[in-house]
């Protein structure tokens, strides 16, 4: 053999896997580490890209977890205005690893959220999930209450997974200062208001993200061993930064990050698995056709081509071709339809932009 | 002579057989035309601007439909125009299966007494209600009209037989009432908004847990044909009861 590179398969050259294929393709970005079955039993977490993710496997009959569902003369869009039908339970986005894993404890009785409810004009909300009662509660103690009940919802949820397919979003988060309680937006975008004595910004770093999502795994095998993780990388930039640099210098140092994180679990245990969907979506061989106007938002054409390549990749059957047309950066519809498609809190912060 | 039309499911079967066992002798000077079908085929029937109302082969409806409209009424559509008012019955309704689904999966704030179950939200039950309502809503080609009146006549409270349910038995009685009057007070509302004037349950047909009493869901017609009594019956009511009927719309009409 003259060198090792010599008899790789072709999806390991550039020019063959990636220059002289078709643009609009992904290719075979994605061996499935573990099988994925109809039976198989799927919670779904993570930002909001992870709500397509969701979508797309209930779409294909897989069996996604749901504690609370609604009866399906519900409308989608009705329900997911309020957070149903998103995720596995109504725990809205999970932004940050930091937040996951502080949401397992909770579950568990492990650990109290300092404060956990905030108003505005009167109203109150949850602060874990804020988006989820867009029009908030009576009262502090109804939060509780609806709190208190979720969490033994979302306790069930991630106890009967066989599979979380987790959704990486960000590394940039609020925090309560004293407790280190993460929330899923900054104080003041939803409800409540910033304040610096009791908010602190929070970028994690690798090795915290990495040590957060140890935790994560070993504290839902002691209650089901066989769980396996299923990691992906939302594509979509930040709407905002709070940490100094350019937006597109943090969203590539955020993403980078996060890519990181999977790369290293994907190569060091076996029970956990990487879906390229960033990789699909962000492709240099897309050229950026798979983002909207505003060069952040997905096309829902993107959404539905790193999906068919999930689902074809498990053998399931795959939708239609016929409403995916390669997506054109002209089309003004296709920004408002993939926001609409998802219920996005960080979107919120674009008002304040100047 | 004033002419009117009733439209409707199996819950005009009620007020059908009042007309013809006890008010037609008794109101010469009204005439009244039933034109029926179940919920799903008067849904597909359409009504055209000359307001004739039920299914037109030329359109190329479902033989299926046509051959429903022919079952029940040996006659394909009605002719409105000729009428003074036309009273649909049974047939634009909130889903009440709906409703009743949520009430046995949720303690709903405001109306369930917190008990630790699975919750929902007040403005989350509001908005899907909003939009079963909408749904159900007449299509915009019965709006406002004039001549001839449109009344409705909504779905009855399930009977009190309801309870002897097994899935029932744990039904919260107090909340149940006040969603169903809840939701009837809405539909209606939303009905006026569309020149569509309704007629409420008669009240001394609700018994105290808000449920339709009993003595009225005994020797119902739950087929349209008026010759299939079936049971238990839970859900339509009997001739008394489409007397009351009579009673309430006649009142709406001024005669």
């Amino acid at each position: 053999m003259p060198n090792p590179y010599t008899d790789l398969s072709p999806n390991a050259y550039w020019r063959t896997a990636v220059a002289e294929t078709d643009p609009m393709t992904p290719g075979d970005l994605y061996q499935p580490k573990f099988e994925i079955t109809p039976e198989t039993a799927i919670l779904t977490v993570g930002s909001c890209f992870a709500q397509h993710v969701g979508k797309a496997l209930r779409g294909a009959e897989f069996n996604v977890i749901d504690t609370e569902p609604l009866p399906d003369a519900v409308s989608d869009s009705v329900a997911q205005r309020f957070g149903y039908r998103m995720y596995s339970a109504r725990y809205g986005n999970v932004y940050t690893m930091r937040q996951l894993l502080q949401l397992l404890r909770e579950a568990r009785g492990k650990f109290t959220p300092e404060d956990a409810v905030w108003e505005k004009d009167g109203r109150f909300f949850d602060a874990m999930r804020p988006a989820v009662e867009p029009e908030g509660l009576d009262t502090a103690d109804l939060v509780n209450s609806h709190r208190t009940s979720h969490l033994l919802l979302t306790r069930r949820a991630f106890f009967k997974a066989d599979v979380v397919v987790l959704t990486l979003g960000l590394t940039e988060a609020w925090m309560h200062r004293a407790s280190e309680t993460v929330y899923p937006t900054a104080p003041g975008v939803i409800a409540s208001a910033y304040d610096p004595d009791i908010h602190v910004f929070k970028k994690f770093r690798y090795d915290e993200i990495i040590k957060d999502f140890l935790t994560f795994r070993k504290m839902l095998q002691q209650r089901n061993p066989a769980v396996k993780f299923l990691l992906t990388v939302s594509p979509v930039p930040l709407t905002a930064t709070a940490s100094g640099q350019h937006v597109e210098v943090a969203t590539a140092h955020s993403k980078a990050v996060l890519r990181a994180v999977c790369g290293a679990l994907y190569d060091d245990y076996d029970d956990v698995d990487y879906f390229p969907s960033y990789e699909a979506i962000t492709s240099a061989k897309s050229g950026g056709a798979y983002f909207t106007e505003n060069r952040r938002s997905v096309t829902k054409e993107g959404v539905a081509k790193a999906m068919r390549m999930f689902l074809s990749a498990h053998g399931a059957p795959v939708p239609d071709d016929t409403d995916d047309a390669p997506a054109k950066l002209s089309i003004p519809n296709a920004y408002a339809k993939a926001e609409a498609d998802a219920q996005c809190e960080d979107v919120l912060l674009e008002a304040f932009s100047k | 002579m004033m002419r009117i039309a009733v439209i409707g499911n199996s819950h005009a079967t009620a007020p059908q057989l009042a007309w013809y066992n006890q008010l037609e002798q008794l109101r010469p000077d009204i005439d009244v035309s039933f034109f029926r079908g179940h919920q799903i085929g008067l849904r597909a029937m359409s009504v055209e601007p000359e307001q004739r109302f039920g299914c037109f082969p030329q359109d190329g409806e479902d033989p299926e439909l046509l051959r429903h409209a022919m079952r029940h009424n040996k006659r394909l559509s009605i002719d409105l125009s000729p009428f003074a008012a036309v009273i649909c019955i049974g047939w634009w309704y909130f889903d009440t299966i709906l409703l009743m689904s949520l009430l046995r999966q949720f303690e709903i704030d405001g109306i369930h007494a917190d008990a630790g179950g699975k919750k929902m939200s007040r403005p989350a039950f509001e908005h899907i209600l909003a939009q079963n309502i909408q749904e159900n809503l007449p299509t915009e080609s019965w709006h406002n009209w004039t001549a001839p009146r449109v009344l409705h006549v909504g779905m009855p409270r399930r009977n009190e037989t309801t309870l002897e349910q097994p899935f029932n038995s744990a039904l919260d009685l107090g909340a149940s009432a006040y969603v169903w009057e809840h939701a009837a007070d809405l539909f209606a509302t939303r009905l006026l908004e569309c020149g569509i004037q309704n007629i409420a349950q008669p009240t001394q047909t609700i018994g105290e847990h808000g449920l339709s009493l009993r003595q009225y869901g005994i020797g119902t017609r739950k087929r349209i044909s008026l010759n299939h009594p079936v049971k238990p019956d839970h859900t339509h009511m009997n001739e008394d009861y489409g007397l009351l009927l009579w009673r309430d719309i006649f009142a709406a009409l001024g005669v």
